[in-house]
């Protein structure tokens, strides 16, 4: 039996706290996955009271462990610059 | 005084092409990323560089992220499709670096081996606070636009 504490709740999908533990929500002692808003590194993954908080889509994760820790993973879009060509007349 | 977008510090850019020929190699040069607060008020048309204004002040550090920032690796500069676009993409391994860090809003990309130290772009994040903890920033894949990019169009 999969034991919710197993998972780090992903609170960037409402339905999650709506619907139960197992939807939307990251299954941290296996894959360390959360398919809404993809992988979330192993390494990162918490039990029991650590709390996983989800900002901006998924490119802002906070994880908040009971000691007090606190580890962050940003995923920022790039920065971009355009170059913009005029063709003339031949 | 905030962040508002992420962007390309354009005298950088300019100096690249123009007479000042200012060297920077975004593959061979020590490349820094570091951490800013919201106080800062950017301007990408005028800003040049890492401890000249607006960042000679705001930086954001604590833990094991000193002031400065943390260098780069696996740097690379690669062509791509950006959605749809030829793209310049430069790209490096994502950084994980412990670290106490209050309120950081962005983070500057700079040479740290040039004088001044050439800023080339902000990227724009939320308010991100870590205790006693890691700081983990996973760029972007090189065909979704790396860490900077620039687009033919």
């Amino acid at each position: 039996m999969i034991r919710e504490e197993t998972f780090i709740k992903c609170p960037a999908n409402p339905r999650a706290h709506k619907t139960g533990p197992l939807k939307g929500l990251v299954l941290a002692s296996d894959h360390g996955e959360c398919k809404k808003h993809g992988v979330v590194s192993k390494a990162k993954a918490g039990r029991l009271a650590d709390l996983m908080k989800v900002t901006q889509k998924g490119t802002h994760f906070e994880l908040e462990h009971p000691s007090g820790q606190r580890d962050a993973i940003l995923r920022p879009a790039p920065a971009s610059a355009k170059m913009r060509i005029i063709h003339g007349n031949h | 005084m905030a962040i508002t977008e992420s962007g390309v510090l354009f005298p950088t850019l300019r100096d690249q092409w123009d007479a000042s020929q200012i060297g920077v190699d975004l593959i061979s040069d020590t490349i820094k990323v570091a951490l800013f607060s919201d106080s800062i008020t950017p301007n990408f048309g005028t800003d040049t560089a890492y401890a000249v204004a607006p960042y000679d002040a705001n930086e954001v550090s604590g833990g094991s992220w000193s002031a400065g920032g943390v260098t780069l690796s696996g740097n690379a500069i690669t062509t791509e499709s950006v959605s749809g676009t030829p793209s310049w993409v430069f790209d490096a391994t994502d950084v994980s670096n412990g670290a106490t860090i209050t309120d950081a809003m962005g983070i500057l990309v700079y040479d740290d081996t040039n004088s001044p130290k050439h800023g080339i772009c902000l990227i724009d994040l939320v308010t991100v606070v870590t205790v006693d903890g890691t700081l983990e920033i996973q760029w972007t894949a090189p065909g979704s636009g790396g860490i900077l990019n620039q687009a033919y169009s």
